[in-house]
């Protein structure tokens, strides 16, 4: 066993702990790279975040994962018909080189954070799947040995495999197959790795029915025994599945992982979804929501929960809202609104990230107004910091053993916000 | 109103470190900043340079940065800015701005607008109505703004415009300039800067510099160029208002941005310029380097992994290759423009730093020889450039011999 991931602390299924990142990975590094969980995993372009250049990433919390996305690099550089294998690997200094990821740890994942756009089962072959690139129609071949040898090239810390998804209401038979055909890839991927650096994740999959869910868990963790997976993640959200669907599939799938190691969940990093996937014992989720929603003028304001003394522990809430409802969460600030127009104020109080501490509100209504891009850098930021310290209360509630009472006390108060903010976004 | 010393004051102090010929290396003691000339000011339009935080203008080294008055005055409006406290505190820049008078913008972005006698007519982009700016006006929109440089309103006729409507603008500007001089409420700690006119008219130029030097301004601008007319009359209007403007005040040559233009510029007297240049060429992919454009977007960038501008110091150039810019595709977001801009913004201003090194070391026109040649690697520089400079002192051909 590879022994970079170690349980620290539990509150029910919830637990906190730490993944140390293989630094071999990147060369001319020297820290120690270790991150604590549960935390996220961000959704990067080509390997930076959204309308934030790498330039500023230094800006941004360093508590979280970085997401690279692997039909960004499959498809580098379509006018000169160039995969980023070739370009990276004659570059020589891996993604974290390329893209100045100084430090960071990354993944290579297969679906963008977010993302609907990917994965089609062609059938048959074994080494094969079909994607669609973000912004664009055509549809892109990723071999086996395509994504080994970018992973080569880039040296991500993890890198998963290709799979298959089956989404609601599948057949029998495509849940079968997406089963029986990401277990394939995930053999195909451990017996022509070689000397391909990284950890490798076991990918789970079989759509929204417990059975082949556990099924897939069950048999990636059997390949987990031999030492050839560095984790897992459970993939194959995001298809209109319905709260329900989604929790019996994530449930379905965790119980049947080892301990050990660390768990990795697909989707969009929503704050309620990321709450319940906790309880649910999911240590990492990828995540485009700061970003989602800055993309809207939208700032977020998660409260980072304090507990307070006295309150009753709230009813366990079904998880009954829409992930992509982020209309109805409150604890937000829309910079739209017109009542910003003259405030003085930073985006919340006592925030420290780049964007509070340098701008005011005012201000930040304006660019939006006058359509400025550097109106959604600065809202990245803060929404990057301020989801990190949302996630940062999150695990210090588990270490206390109250992560229960912080998560439906962070449920009530959203709901209370958004009903007394009229919860509604723009257009 | 003329030359009245009681009423007009200065909130500039010019230092003039070193010179050659009639290039200068000077401290502009500004309000908000002491800056160094010769100086390149980026163009922030919105109280924003496009996509850029304001640690990364500080880290490309702007001293002071250009506002348009005519879009802030629309959005968010002068009351807001000074209710924000001054453009300074709103965008949280703690160095030099300049504010254009509004006339330019309204002259070259509308096309329904018109100039009589009282200001600028135009029809308010936003909901139709007829407006005016007035010199008065404009200045109180700029005194609102708060800039440490602000200029006069003055009546704007393309460059290739000839016959009477030159002379009529001109005059008028000049009428304009003492409304503006009488309407600033704010000498104190705001420079107003006069504007010659005049075309490519040499005779216009020469009555307008005659009179609008006669105001004690803080310093003067030489406008109505950059619009497209010939180089070899270009460098001549400005060499004739160089030679006709004050020592002992800076000169601002308003709209130039193509290092070349830049350069000669320099060698003739100028100490400021500012261009949208630098981001919007970013935004076609081009950066700015030392030998001249470099097309990012051409495919033989795609494995090219040296930095942008090998030697620029930018912290683009120490962090990016060429490949890495090349694979940003407006799909990635604007990262990519954001990085070239960046990078376009600092080569400027270090283009300008490196000219100033070479005035106060005494090599100004080596300087000159070695940046055409980097320009020119076959040493085909333009006939007007080889003409100007050469007026400057300083022959091109002599680095060879
Ligand atoms: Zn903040
Ligand atoms: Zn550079």
């Amino acid at each position: 066993m590879s022994g970079n991931f170690h349980v620290e602390a539990r509150s029910g299924k919830a637990r906190i702990g730490s993944i140390k990142c293989s630094n071999n990975c990147e060369q001319g590094f020297q820290g120690r790279k270790v991150l604590d969980t549960p935390c996220a995993l961000v959704l990067t372009r080509k390997g930076s975040l959204p309308n934030v250049t790498n330039e500023l990433f230094p800006l941004t919390s360093r508590e979280a994962l970085v997401q690279i996305s692997l039909l960004d690099f499959a498809v580098f550089n379509a006018n000169d018909a160039l995969g980023g294998a070739e370009v990276i690997s004659q570059y020589g200094k891996g993604v974290h080189g390329f893209c100045s990821l100084k430090g960071r740890s990354t993944i290579l994942s297969v679906r963008a954070a977010g993302s609907q756009e990917f994965l089609f089962d062609v059938g048959a072959r074994k080494d094969l799947i079909v994607g669609e690139l973000r912004g664009q129609t055509q549809r892109v071949k990723v071999t086996v040995d395509d994504l080994l040898a970018l992973q080569q090239a880039m040296s991500c810390e993890f890198f998963e495999h290709l799979s298959v998804a089956a989404p609601p209401n599948a057949s029998k038979k495509q849940h079968e197959s997406s089963v029986w055909r990401s277990l394939g890839f995930l053999d195909e991927t451990i017996s022509r790795r070689s000397s391909c650096k990284g950890q490798l994740l076991g990918v789970v999959q079989g759509g929204f029915e417990a059975e082949y869910r556990s099924l897939s868990a069950k048999k990636t963790a059997e390949r987990a025994a031999t030492g050839a997976i560095g984790g897992f993640m459970i993939s194959g959200f995001g298809f209109g599945e319905t709260p329900d669907q989604w929790e019996t599939a994530v449930a379905a799938a965790v119980v049947e992982l080892p301990d050990e190691l660390p768990r990795i969940l697909t989707g969009d990093g929503s704050p309620e979804r990321v709450l319940r996937a906790i309880e649910l014992g999911i240590d990492v989720f990828d995540c485009s929501y700061p970003f989602d929603v800055a993309e809207f003028g939208i700032a977020l304001a998660l409260e980072s929960g304090k507990v307070l003394p006295g309150s009753a522990p709230f009813a366990q809430q079904p998880f009954s809202r829409c992930a992509y409802d982020l209309c109805g969460s409150g604890q937000h600030v829309n910079l739209n609104d017109g009542e910003h127009e003259l405030s003085r104020q930073q985006i919340i109080d006592k925030c420290t990230c780049y964007a509070c501490i340098k701008h005011t509100r005012g201000y930040l209504h304006h660019l939006l107004r006058v359509q400025e891009m550097l109106a959604e850098t600065l809202i990245c930021i803060h929404n990057l910091f301020n989801y990190n310290s949302f996630l940062k209360a999150a695990r210090e509630s588990i270490r206390a053993g109250n992560f229960d009472e912080f998560r439906s006390n962070f449920i009530r108060k959203r709901r209370q916000d958004a009903v007394s903010q009229g919860s509604s976004y723009p257009q | 109103m003329i030359g009245d010393k009681e009423n007009v004051h200065s909130a500039c102090r010019l230092e003039i470190e070193a010179v050659c010929g009639k290039a200068r290396a000077t401290v502009m003691h500004l309000p908000h900043v002491s800056a160094k000339t010769p100086m390149f000011m980026p163009v922030g339009t919105q109280g924003t340079v496009k996509g850029l935080t304001t640690d990364q203008l500080m880290e490309a080294n702007a001293q002071v940065i250009l506002g348009n008055t005519y879009h802030l005055a629309l959005r968010p409006g002068g009351d807001t800015v000074e209710a924000m406290g001054g453009l300074h505190e709103f965008m949280n820049w703690p160095k030099g701005i300049l504010t254009d008078s509004g006339g330019f913008q309204m002259v070259s972005l509308l096309r329904f607008s018109s100039v009589s006698e009282e200001g600028v007519h135009f029809q308010s982009p936003v909901d139709g109505t007829d407006m005016l700016l007035t010199p008065e006006k404009s200045i109180e929109l700029q005194n609102q703004i708060g800039a440490d440089i602000i200029m006069a309103l003055d009546d704007v006729v393309s460059s290739t415009v000839t016959g009477p409507r030159v002379e009529e603008a001109m005059h008028r500007t000049l009428r304009w300039i003492d409304r503006c001089i009488a309407a600033h409420a704010r000498p104190h700690d705001q420079n107003l800067f006069g504007i010659v006119q005049g075309g490519l008219d040499a005779k216009l130029r020469a009555m307008c510099l005659e009179e609008m030097t006669k105001r004690d301004l803080p310093g003067f601008a030489i406008g109505g160029l950059s619009g497209g007319e010939k180089k070899d009359t270009f460098w001549r209007i400005v060499d004739q208002c160089t030679g006709k403007l004050p020592t002992e005040k800076p000169r601002y040559c308003m709209g130039v941005g193509y290092p070349v233009d830049l350069m000669v510029c320099v060698a003739l007297g100028v100490d400021m310029f500012d261009c949208v240049y630098p981001a919007r060429t970013a935004r076609f992919g081009t950066a700015l380097v030392k030998t001249g454009l470099l097309k990012v977007k051409s495919s033989a960038m795609a494995k090219d992994f040296r930095p942008l501008d090998p030697g620029c110091e930018c912290t683009v150039c120490k962090s990016f290759t060429r490949a890495y810019i090349h694979s940003l595709t407006p799909k990635d977001g604007s990262t990519g423009a954001q990085l070239i801009t960046l990078h376009n913004i600092a080569y400027l201003t270090n283009l300008m730093s490196e000219a100033r090194a070479a005035l106060l070391e005494n090599r100004f026109p080596d300087f000159i020889r070695e940046f055409m040649h980097l320009q020119y690697p076959n040493g085909d520089f333009p006939a007007w450039a080889v003409e100007a400079f050469s007026s400057a002192g300083i022959e091109l051909s002599s680095a060879n011999s």
